[in-house]
């Protein structure tokens, strides 16, 4: 028994490009964009243990767990199991670490190759990797698999559109330990399946590690699930891992506050309870262009405000916010300008279209739902002095920054241990910066 | 045998349909899809009712008949499938004998219908501003301008930033939860009486799945809006539902206030779907699973159509047919048995 990791993802990294087709790159006009898909992942994966990795749809974790497996080749970083490069294997070492890690996909009506058997399907696997002495033994390995799994020998002979989504779930699974592999990617497997036959195929895919000693990577989007099964989570955001801890931990007591946001969207099947989940404004950003900082500080309700902040984090985040668009060239002036001309019929002046920005982004008084904050008088002046740059051409923005920037802005925060196999990436809970921040508090006491 | 039937079916119609003030009124509804194997009974004789400004849930696995259903009362029902019985009844018209003119006044005016996927209900080739302000146009003969001028200010209201520039984008420059917010907005252009969402937010992510639901239950306060809700996701039904609707093949098994029915379930079905659902909260039970699979609706069982699958099944459940029967002040329950257990 050692502590060396089965899998050990150092630095992960990968990047798709788009626009790099030959008419592109002769002008240089256009820009190839870099989608930074996977940004520097670490992980480790013990020896039979569940890790689970969480996120939203375009975080990352797909990808981050085809290119494990070389499915799509890494931009860079490198990914050992047991005690070789999986990203300098040659096609033939490739060839034979593929016995020992699988995949399971979440499609199964799209993984299984509809023209073969469920026979073909489990056997074609052992005869490429030369699992079997002959087809006999091959057959009865199959017919072995198909019962272990939950279906009948007599499916052997069946094609996959005579199976529902569950069965054929089961299929894709006798398939994926066909080759007796150590490791097993389970991509969303139950996320395709009804909730009615979803804890089926988690307690099969419990009670498969368990008998052989699996190692398992799963995906998926639903924390609930990966509370069923996982020893331990990686919560990824926009590319990088936020939040890793043992399961029951993280559930618990997340720590990063987009964990803290995934815990309270769990829906929660009782309808007396009056549900305090937290809402997230916007949409995921686009990992053509993240946010710099930390990549969750636009979306983030706990973003820290300057020291000096007096009002509350509502307004604080609104003011960022505001920023931000007119970071993007969201806010379109002339646009507001020509509805407002529209509305009224007559000539509108700046402080008409201020106003009208104001009430958009940081009062947002005319959206349905959403809670009005007051400006505080000196406040106001700050954003009316912001907005009027943009009318003589300067920088609004800078002007802004000034006196309303963030460190969740300005700095990426780094890995910080929170205990034992826990670790957080979020200036909360950077111990360094408290104790910055102690240190001035200490230095201005000591000067009153 | 389809004469008896179909008196069942009326008499749980008359039971469960009468209010008389009723938004939205089905009664008896079945819809059938002619294939190879012979005619499918996707809906077999369904009825509920949707209040005033209430929320009711329609929650169901897939293959269920929920989608057959809410496309049924819109009339949208697609060949092979047809409506081959029943009654849709709002405002005093019924719908499934309307005419074309009559529902083309009625849809996208007084009922809106929001579905799963909102880039493919939307049309890539027009910007948003012109979709969001087509029922407008259509509805309330406003011109180009002041149509375009009012999805604006709708888009706003359903939380889009920068609406005024977003109103000239394309589809295929907005994500899926705005594209969602842009159908939203469409369907209330015309202030509808009904909203019919077909599983609004299930190819949402978490974080944008709940700011959906939480607009669709503010507007539903805010204006008094009736909202006929399909979901597969018993979460989502606790969340915003008033009462709910279960099907299983079909069929309506248990339907009744939401929170009568997540206290106290009396259809062998609808505990087990109440099983299958993680609570966070409790770590010491885990969810667990309904045996078997759900029946083939070209050939379904005799007598309960869950008798299969059921755990509290005897040979008279195997034989008889059982109907919605109130089992508490407005709960009702198709099972043989007041309570199972």
């Amino acid at each position: 028994m050692t502590d060396e990791p089965i899998l050990k993802v150092d630095d992960l990294q990968k990047h798709f490009y788009e626009n790099q087709g030959l008419l592109t790159r002769l002008r240089p006009d256009q820009e190839v964009k870099t989608v930074r898909a996977v940004d520097g992942v670490d992980l480790t994966i013990q020896e039979g243990e569940t890790l689970g990795l969480v996120g939203e749809s375009g975080c990352g974790k797909s990808t981050l767990a085809r290119s494990v497996l070389r499915l799509t080749e890494p931009t860079d970083g490198s990914i050992r199991y047991r005690e070789t490069d999986v990203t300098e294997f040659s096609d033939r070492e490739l060839r034979s670490f593929r016995s020992e890690a699988q995949m399971v996909f979440q499609d199964p009506f799209s993984s299984l190759n509809p023209r073969y058997t469920v026979r073909e399907t489990v056997v074609e696997p052992m005869k490429v990797h030369g699992i079997g002495e002959s087809s006999e033994d091959r057959d009865q390995r199959a017919r072995e698999l198909i019962e272990r799994v939950g279906l009948d020998s007599e499916h052997l002979d069946r094609y996959p559109h005579e199976f529902s989504g569950g069965q054929r779930q089961r299929i894709s699974i006798a398939r994926a330990l066909a080759v007796e592999p150590q490791v097993i990617v389970a991509d969303e497997p139950v996320s395709a399946l009804d909730v009615s036959v979803q804890m089926q195929i988690l307690n099969l895919l419990n009670e498969l590690q368990e008998e052989m000693g699996l190692t398992m990577l799963f995906i998926s989007h639903n924390l609930s699930i990966v509370r069923q099964i996982c020893d331990r989570v990686a919560v990824m955001y926009l590319g990088e891992i936020v939040e890793r801890a043992e399961t029951a931990t993280l559930f618990e007591d997340p720590k990063h506050p987009y964990s803290e946001v995934l815990v309270s969207s769990i829906p929660i099947p009782d309808p007396t309870v009056e549900r305090d989940n937290i809402t997230l404004e916007g949409d995921v950003p686009t990992p053509i262009d993240p946010p710099s900082g930390c990549r969750f500080h636009p979306r983030c309700p706990k973003v820290i405000p300057p020291d000096d902040w007096a009002h509350d984090q509502e307004l604080w985040r609104r003011i960022l916010r505001l920023k931000a668009s007119l970071e993007s060239g969201e806010v379109n002036l002339d646009a507001i300008r020509s509805k407002l001309e529209s509305q009224t019929e007559s000539p509108v002046s700046e402080e008409d279209v201020k106003e009208d920005v104001l009430e958009e982004y940081v009062i947002r008084a005319n959206v349905e739902g959403a809670d009005r904050v007051q400006i505080p008088p000196e406040v106001a002046d700050d954003l009316a002095r912001a907005l009027s740059a943009v009318f003589s051409d300067d920088d609004p923005v800078e002007i802004l920054d000034r006196s309303y920037s963030s460190i969740c802005e300005s700095t990426v925060p780094s890995e910080s241990d929170v205990s034992d196999h826990r670790s957080v990436n979020c200036h909360l809970h950077d111990e360094e910066l408290k104790r910055d921040q102690q240190l001035s508090t200490v230095v201005t006491a000591d000067e009153h | 045998m389809e004469s008896t039937e179909n008196n069942e079916s009326e008499a749980e119609a008359d039971r469960v349909t009468h209010d008389d003030d009723a938004l939205l009124s089905v009664r008896n509804l079945e819809a059938r899809f002619d294939t190879e194997d012979g005619a499918v009974r996707a809906v077999d004789g369904v009825s509920l009712e949707v209040r005033e400004g209430e929320i009711l849930g329609i929650v169901g696995e897939s293959g269920c008949g929920k989608s057959a259903t809410s496309l049924s009362i819109m009339q949208l029902l697609e060949s092979p499938g047809y409506i081959h019985d029943g009654e849709v009844r709002f405002n005093g018209t019924d719908l499934v004998t309307a005419s074309k003119e009559e529902l083309r006044n009625i849809r996208g005016n007084n009922i809106s219908m929001i579905f799963q996927e909102p880039m493919s209900a939307l049309n890539p080739v027009f910007d948003i501003g012109w979709q969001v302000g087509e029922p407008l146009r259509v509805h309330e003969d406003m011109s180009e301008a002041a149509s375009r001028e009012r999805a604006m200010e709708l888009m706003k209201q359903v939380g889009i930033p920068s609406a005024e520039d977003r109103v000239d984008s394309y589809p295929h420059q907005f994500s899926g939860g705005m594209a969602q917010r842009a159908m939203i907005a469409m369907a209330l252009a015309c202030e509808p009486d009904l909203l019919i969402a077909d599983e609004p937010t299930t190819s949402l992510d978490v974080t944008i799945e709940s700011q959906t639901l939480d607009l669709i239950e503010k507007l539903n306060e805010q204006r008094d809006m009736g909202v006929l809700l399909i979901t597969h996701n018993l979460g989502v039904v606790a969340q915003v539902c008033d009462r709910v609707a279960v099907m299983y093949a079909g069929r309506i098994v248990e339907y009744g206030d939401v929170e009568d029915i997540f206290r106290d379930p009396r259809h062998p079905y609808t505990k087990g779907l109440l099983d299958c659902v993680p609570d966070p909260r409790r770590t010491d039970v885990s969810p667990t699973s309904i045996e078997g699979e759900v029946p083939d609706l070209a050939d379904p069982p005799d007598g309960c159509n869950f008798a299969p699958r059921c755990q509290y099944a005897t040979e008279e459940c195997q034989a008889t047919d059982p109907r919605l029967q109130e089992v508490e002040t407005d709960h009702y329950s198709a099972c043989l048995w007041e309570d199972p257990e």
